[in-house]
């Protein structure tokens, strides 16, 4: 019994060691999931994480995307990665490239927002596809259409937490 | 001590057959249909082929059924066509309904190849050259599109042997076009590669059909080309009054973000036509926004309808009403559902629903049979026989329901017709743990009714055509004799 407290305490000590650690390494370059900030639309929320110098908005939508095609070209991001959840406004900075992420293909694309209030932020939208369905990240921030944080979005989407939630909700294959 | 296990396990075989209503529910190769005030009169298989947009066309004293079809399916690509004895990608069915207990399969006219909505011919309009201003007076003309990439018009009047007129080509995603035949107008619903929807308005005149001569594109200000910005909702499809009436109605989104948009018609075809944002706007009545949850599939105009609780009102005895079909998208119920909508437009720039109609999941578990549940399309007809009174409506495995529209502000259900599943009928599929789950079932996709009072209902799910009409009440309801 007395052993098995020890035990307990020193895991738990190496818990909050470890933890000390990574905050003091960065905790920008890690992913802290919050709230969803939209008001309900079309489709149920997703999940929201901040991190990297950005913050992301996950969610797959059911049924909005051609079975055959795919994502199709950079209009189809355009429309359907939840841009128009963060701003008005938003302008292309340049074409669009393909991706897959987590065995889905789909398309990224950077925008520059502009908000209500005239200032102006990065995003990134990226549209990728499982069958009929097509999975959506919106991202913002100073670094959103930096490829550092473009690489940590896509691994954020293919980490075992993100896809087991995918495949729950659009069922996995 | 034996009897005692049988009846256990008699009991447990029970319950668990009770405790399994969507397997009760589902139906069975051989099960009769499951009608109420209707009566199946005929049927075609359609060569087992997807089927989307029927179309009725009176011929002479011929009447003669058009049927666009989706493409193929994974387990039967290009089915086979009996009359050439060849696979042939589906295209357009044509079949004669003259008597429609005996409907005679004359023509398949292969479309595009591919699966699904990647090939075939959708959609399918007729009118015939003595009305068409400029058409050759012993034609019949024929408008469809071919698979997502054109749009082509043919001669059918030997509907047996069609004769391709002309080709609108270098498109994508063509869709559920309106061709008024009085004037030759057409509102082809299209993807131009340049604009930020798949699908868009492209305005022509076809009243020479040999001869297309484009008008213009159109569609909401934010999809043209060059524009920034959210992209509001794509076009399904548009429904134009003529220029008699000179509104078009167009409906924008399937499942999702409807609008609804009035447009006064010679202010579209008159105005100025470089897609700016300003020019989209200028032939605007107004724009009503559906329910984020909801979609614009069908914009079927009632106007000038007498309101009975309103009659001994002073003013607004009659409204002008726009009924508003849904497209349920995904199978299973796995969205929100998708159901009929009535807009009182009578004060055309401040349009306000009114009510709603839906088929009630728990009087068939419709969730549970497999497929699709929810509304699709409304016949299109104006003919007499129906118009103002009773509607019809495809949905999807509820089959097809016919709601008493007299007064709009209370309608209400008197007539279902859910076709048998045959040998044909094509499996719908949700995945769940990571496996394929697949049922039969109906799709009753679309629906349209000729001036006889027949109403032909077509499945997604290549079941093929059943002609089906009102009996009892619901037939008194219509004025059917």
């Amino acid at each position: 019994m007395k052993r098995r407290a020890t035990l307990l305490v020193l895991l738990a000590g190496l818990g909050v060691a470890g933890a000390v650690t990574g905050a003091t390494m960065s905790r920008q370059d890690q992913w802290q999931e919050i709230a969803w900030p939209f008001p309900r639309d079309a489709w149920p929320s997703g999940r929201a994480f901040a991190g990297h110098g950005v913050q992301v908005y996950i969610r797959p939508k059911l049924g909005f995307c051609n079975c055959a095609t795919g994502v199709s070209g950079d209009a189809e991001v355009d429309a359907v990665t939840d841009l128009d959840m963060m701003a008005d406004d938003f302008t292309p900075n340049q074409p669009g490239e393909w991706v897959k992420i987590a065995g889905m293909a789909g398309r990224t694309r950077s925008y520059t927002l502009k908000k209500s209030d005239g200032t102006q932020i990065q995003a990134t939208g990226t549209a990728i596809s499982r069958r009929c369905d097509v999975v959506v990240a919106a991202s913002q921030g100073p670094k959103a259409a930096t490829t550092k944080a473009q690489r940590a979005i896509a691994d954020l989407i293919a980490t075992p937490r993100i896809i087991d939630w995918l495949n729950t909700l659009l069922g996995k294959g | 001590m034996f009897k005692i296990r049988q009846l256990v396990m008699v009991a447990t075989a029970l319950v668990a057959l009770m405790s399994r209503p969507a397997d009760a529910q589902s139906p069975k190769i051989g099960d009769p249909p499951e009608a109420s005030n209707m009566r199946l009169v005929g049927m075609s298989d359609l060569q087992g082929r997807s089927a989307y947009q029927p179309t009725i066309a009176r011929q002479g004293d011929r009447y003669i059924a058009y049927i666009g079809h989706h493409g193929g399916t994974d387990d039967v690509p290009v089915p086979m066509n009996p009359l050439t004895g060849k696979p042939e990608n589906n295209g357009t069915s044509i079949v004669d309904v003259t008597d429609p207990k005996n409907p005679r399969y004359l023509k398949h006219l292969p479309g595009q190849p591919g699966n699904y909505e990647g090939g075939g011919a959708q959609m399918v309009r007729i009118c015939d050259g003595k009305m068409l201003p400029k058409g050759d007076k012993s034609a019949v003309y024929m408008l469809r599109t071919f698979g997502s990439e054109a749009h082509e018009i043919w001669n059918v009047a030997d509907p047996a042997n069609p004769v391709l007129i002309t080709r609108i080509a270098g498109l994508k995603d063509t869709h559920k076009n309106w061709w008024e035949c009085d004037t030759g107008i057409a509102y082809l619903v299209s993807g131009n590669p340049e604009w930020r929807i798949r699908r868009m308005t492209q305005v022509y005149d076809l009243s020479d059909p040999a001869h297309p001569v484009k008008i213009r594109d159109f569609g909401l200000p934010g999809q043209e080309p060059g524009s920034n910005g959210p992209v509001p909702t794509e076009l399904h499809g548009p429904i134009s009054t003529g220029p008699t009436g000179n509104r078009v109605f167009f409906g924008y989104g399937t499942n999702k973000g409807g609008v609804i948009q009035i447009v006064d018609r010679k202010k579209l075809l008159e105005g100025p036509k470089e897609p700016t944002a300003e020019n989209l706007k200028y032939p605007e009545i107004s724009r009503l926004f559906m329910s984020s949850l909801n979609g614009a599939h069908t914009t079927y105009p009632l106007l000038g309808m007498p309101i009975p609780e309103f009659a001994k009102d002073k003013d607004g005895s009659k409204r002008d009403i726009l009924m508003v079909v849904d497209e349920a998208l995904v199978n299973e119920c796995n969205e929100a559902r998708q159901m009929v909508w009535f807009a009182d437009i009578t004060v055309e720039n401040r349009p306000m629903m009114i009510s709603n109609y839906t088929v009630r999941e728990s009087s068939g578990d419709f969730c549970q049979r497999g497929g699709r549940f929810g509304a699709h399309s409304s016949n299109e007809s104006m003919a007499p026989v129906f118009y103002g009174k009773v509607a019809l409506i495809t949905f999807f495995n509820a089959g097809v329901r016919a709601i008493d529209i007299h007064d709009p502000y209370n309608p209400k259900e008197i007539a279902s017709f859910i076709p048998s599943i045959t040998a044909n009928t094509d499996k719908r599929c949700v995945t769940v743990n990571g496996r394929d789950q697949c049922k039969i079932a109906i799709q009753s996709n679309n629906v349209e009714t000729d001036d006889r009072g027949y109403i032909y209902v077509v499945d997604r799910a290549n079941t093929g055509l059943h002609i089906v009409e009102l009996t009892g009440p619901a037939r008194a309801a219509a004025g059917q004799p």
